[in-house]
């Protein structure tokens, strides 16, 4: 590759840096005369079209990029079996690098880095574009220490190819969102996900999940609560690690709700009013985690007001049984625990709760004036109202009580109600542009959606390119309810073309009116059969299926070809005949002229009238011409006064 | 008397046929049946599992007193060579650019009396079939497979999953592996497939059953089983070895 010249401008000068599937280079671009990177994709596409056209769009619409924390791409190309990417060329070192020099950062530095990389994304998140791939490999760090985010799209788009991958060419998963394990689509908030990893090695220098293989990764992802950095490296104000800690959450709805929201954090999370910060924790709530939205990466409701108003179901414990606190099925233990040796004091002592306490009623179902009417008479309080997205349960009714109903508590304490706002809804991605197949659908199936027969229609863009969607992209939906219809181009209207052999003028600019074809004569030529004006030939066959509006030429019968005129001489001898009353031997008188006519049958004359006449006093020779066209048959006669002297038939192909 | 049949296909996408797939018999010996699927890089996949195999093969002819050997003998004996075959293609891998990245899966299927010893690694497949039943004998060496087994995903996502291409173990990827072993017992109406996921992923359990049980000699049913894959796509290559023990001795009873 070293000094090769790629695309007809790049000269590659020495390789810079490889991945699992492309090599960079530093090379000049010897028309703008300045140093690029060029990223060489070490992939064959030659079976994967398919594959080959998302690669390509990932990383032209990444080209609309414009950050001072994002990688320029200046072009996307391909060179006979090369594709690459042509980039800004960075002098630096990857992030992933400055970590294992320095690490672990101090954490003014580690927050600076954050912003830099949270503002990138945030451009890149309102451009329309996860990244779907952060991680410190995909980071680079200039000499003054500001750093830049590249591949935007580009190696998740890659790994789609169907070829099996063995563990040493798969990318990391280190940085992969539960929901990436999974095998959901990566959202915003798997892009905050990474975002918080990459938080947690610039400040630990270590990565929070290792393992041996790509899938025990994957499974401490899914499992594993995040590790506290503050465990390791107490200085970390609490403010710090609760960044990484709402990033992380396994759930997507208990991150961050936008990368702007971090952003703002991040500007104040080293202030001093923020010293004693709460420790971050995810709201116990049996239907949330269970379910994790994949999808979504606009949820209306605003959890994270929401994780204030819900007490912690568990009060805080003792100190020593802290560390268990990060296993959720640990909490339910302790819970049920608690709600065992509750169970056994009602048993035991009954006397002590005896009068003053009473079951919570059924609410779920109800409205909520009526559920809260309902507690009311029982003796309870209703205190906080959470409202959330629910499956079941229509918009306005109660869908869960805390205590749930028939648990026994005291009267006059306090219960919460969750009040259903209908399904959880989901916005709707920009299909536009992209190829309908079986991938999309599933896709979408996958999460309740239901799609439709798609509207095929002809169009110039290519086959199978989704045109049009409805619902519209961005539109809030529930999946389940939803149908989608995507209008899919047929590619170009495709007609067969007719037989034009032995169509006249007329007829074939009748049939070029109907059939939409640009029919055109483009050749005129005689023809031992065709009649003249009538087709002989057609450039495409008959029968061929063609684009409407396709180009066929023709070729128009002149007639037969047409033999030459043929001219066929005959010398005549006409002999002078005296008159017979004349004196023979009267030499000295003169001779008396005699009229001789010609007549000729040929193609230029008939034997009315005599072509020529002339007089003769001797015997004289002439040549006679008859002109003949083919097949004609033409005959002359020589006349004195009614006497024939000489006569001839001639045929066309006589000699 | 055990009678096979070996069919492998390039499919209907590729360009180049990266699976291999042989039948080694010693005279009234063993007979150690293999298929491997090849992976990865410009020219590695073809000859990763082609040298499986050879290697196979070759080391398989050259065993001492294939007689005497108890079951205890062939399964050290398939788990040496399986890591020599691992060593070889991984420096191979190491050393030239070309092969880098390349690895195979493997599946080593000795048959001797009514029994098998089956050694797996990646996600080919060994299947026992009869007319009652078809068993997968090995579990799939797949990140999907693992996300299934730990039940962190359904089946409908690991289906639907953009990195069940994924393989967690190959051979010649990495510098020590360990394969699986299974025994497996055969009888007069059981057949043993042994196959790459071109089948498997195109052609369901129901369906490879009926094809392998039904009447009809045992070359048409592995070629029909190949054309089956082809017909659902044959995006991928495709190779099948299909062994039933006796299927004349049936006929004569």
């Amino acid at each position: 590759m070293i000094g090769k010249r790629i695309g007809g401008r790049y000269e590659v000068l020495r390789g810079i840096g490889e991945g699992g599937m492309s090599k960079v280079y530093l090379a000049h671009d010897i028309i703008l005369d300045r140093d690029v990177a060029i990223k060489v994709l070490n992939y064959d596409f030659a079976n994967e079209q398919d594959l080959k056209k998302r690669f390509q769009r990932e990383a032209l619409s990444a080209t609309s990029l414009t950050h001072p924390h994002i990688v320029n791409i200046f072009d996307v190309g391909e060179d006979e079996e090369l594709h690459y990417l042509v980039m800004e060329y960075i002098e630096g070192q990857t992030l992933k690098k400055y970590i294992q020099m320095n690490g672990p950062l101090r954490v003014q530095e580690a927050v600076r880095i954050m912003r830099q990389l949270v503002s990138a994304i945030a451009n890149a998140h309102h451009n329309g574009i996860v990244h779907r791939d952060i991680k410190p490999q995909n980071i680079l760090m200039d000499s003054e220490g500001n750093v830049k985010i590249t591949d935007f799209g580009i190696a998740m788009a890659l790994s789609a190819t169907a070829h099996t991958k063995t563990n040493s060419v798969i990318g990391t998963v280190h940085y992969l969102s539960p929901e990436q394990a999974r095998g959901g689509m990566a959202t915003k908030k798997s892009d905050i996900y990474s975002l918080g990893i990459v938080f947690y090695e610039l400040l630990t220098g270590e990565l929070p999940f290792s393992a041996e293989t790509a899938v025990a990764i994957a499974l401490k992802h899914l499992q594993e609560e995040t590790p506290s950095v503050r465990l390791a490296f107490p200085g970390i104000p609490q403010s710090v690690e609760n960044v990484i800690l709402k990033a992380t959450a396994k759930d997507a709805a208990y991150r961050y709700q936008s990368v702007d929201e971090m952003y703002d954090d991040l500007l104040t999370v080293l202030s001093p009013e923020r010293q004693l910060e709460e420790k971050f924790t995810i709201p116990f709530d049996d239907d949330r985690t269970r379910v994790i939205p994949v999808i979504t990466d606009t949820s209306k409701a605003d959890h994270s007001e929401k994780t204030k108003i819900i007490e912690p179901v568990v009060p805080e414990p003792v100190p020593q049984s802290k560390k268990k606190r990060k296993k959720w099925p640990i909490i339910v233990g302790v819970t049920a625990l608690l709600v065992a040796i509750a169970a056994l004091l009602i048993i035991f002592w009954p006397s002590l709760f005896g009068p003053k306490t009473a079951l919570i009623p059924e609410v779920v179902g109800l409205e909520e004036a009526e559920a809260v009417s309902l507690l009311e008479e029982n003796g309870f309080v209703v205190e906080d109202k959470v409202e959330d997205y629910s499956e079941e349960y229509p918009a306005g009714q109660v869908f869960k009580t805390n205590p749930e109903a028939d648990k026994k508590r005291e009267i006059g304490s306090a219960v919460t109600i969750y009040v259903s706002i209908g399904k959880e809804t989901t916005e709707l991605t920009n299909y536009v542009g992209r190829d309908y197949d079986d991938e999309i659908v599933n896709f979408l199936e996958g999460f309740g959606f239901k799609i439709a027969e798609p509207e095929w229609v002809y169009n110039d863009a290519p086959k199978g390119q989704i045109l049009k969607q409805t619902p519209e992209p961005g539109e809030d939906v529930v999946p389940e309810d939803t149908e989608i219809v995507f209008t899919v181009s047929a590619g170009k209207e495709m007609k067969t073309l007719a037989d034009l052999s032995d169509y006249t003028e007329d007829e074939l600019k009748e049939y070029a009116k109907n059939s939409k074809f640009n029919i055109r004569i483009v050749k005129r030529e005689e023809h031992d059969t065709v009649k003249e004006g009538h087709v002989i030939s057609q450039d495409q066959p008959a029968n061929s299926e063609l684009e409407i509006g396709s180009l066929v030429n023709v070729v128009v019968s002149k007639g037969k070809e047409k033999k030459p005129i043929k001219y066929i001489p005959t010398i005549v001898d006409i002999p002078y005949k005296p008159s017979n009353n004349g004196e023979e031997d009267d030499e000295a008188s003169d001779p008396e002229p005699q009229t001789i006519s010609i007549y000729i049958q040929d193609s230029k004359h008939s034997m009315a009238e005599p072509v020529v006449e002339f007089t003769i006093t001797e015997d004289t020779q002439r040549e006679i011409i008859v002109a003949l066209e083919d097949g004609q048959r033409g005959q002359f006669q020589v006349r004195r006064g009614s006497e024939i002297i000489a006569e001839k038939t001639i045929n066309y192909d006589d000699e | 008397m055990l009678r096979f049949e070996v069919v492998t296909d390039i499919g209907k996408k590729r360009t180049v046929n990266e699976d291999s797939a042989a039948v080694f018999a010693i005279q009234d010996g063993p007979t150690l049946a293999v298929v491997a699927d090849g992976m990865g890089g410009h020219r590695g996949g073809d000859y990763a599992s082609s040298t499986a195999v050879r290697i196979l093969g070759e080391q398989f002819m050259k065993v001492d007193g294939p007689s005497s050997m108890e079951e205890e003998d062939w399964k050290e004996w398939l788990l040496e060579t399986v890591l020599h075959v691992n060593r070889t293609l991984f420096d191979v891998a190491e050393s030239d650019d070309e092969y880098k990245g390349m690895g195979t899966t493997l599946d080593a299927v000795l048959l001797y009396g009514n029994k098998g010893l089956v050694t797996h690694i990646g996600d080919s497949r060994v299947y026992t079939i009869n007319r009652n039943e078809i068993l997968q004998i090995t579990k799939d060496h797949s990140f999907v497979n693992i996300l299934l087994d730990s039940g962190e995903i359904t089946e409908e996502e690991a289906a639907r999953h953009p990195q069940r291409n994924w393989i967690m173990r190959a051979v010649g990827s990495e510098k020590s592996i360990m394969p699986d072993f299974y025994q497996i017992q055969l009888d007069e109406q059981t057949y043993v497939l042994i196959c790459t996921d071109g089948l498997s992923n195109k052609v369901d359990n129901e369906q490879i059953q009926a094809i392998v049980t039904s009447d009809g000699d045992l070359h048409d049913k592995a070629v029909k089983l190949v054309e089956l894959a082809n017909e659902l796509g044959g995006e991928d290559n495709i190779s099948v070895i299909l062994a039933n023990s006796s299927a004349s001795e049936v006929s004569q009873q």
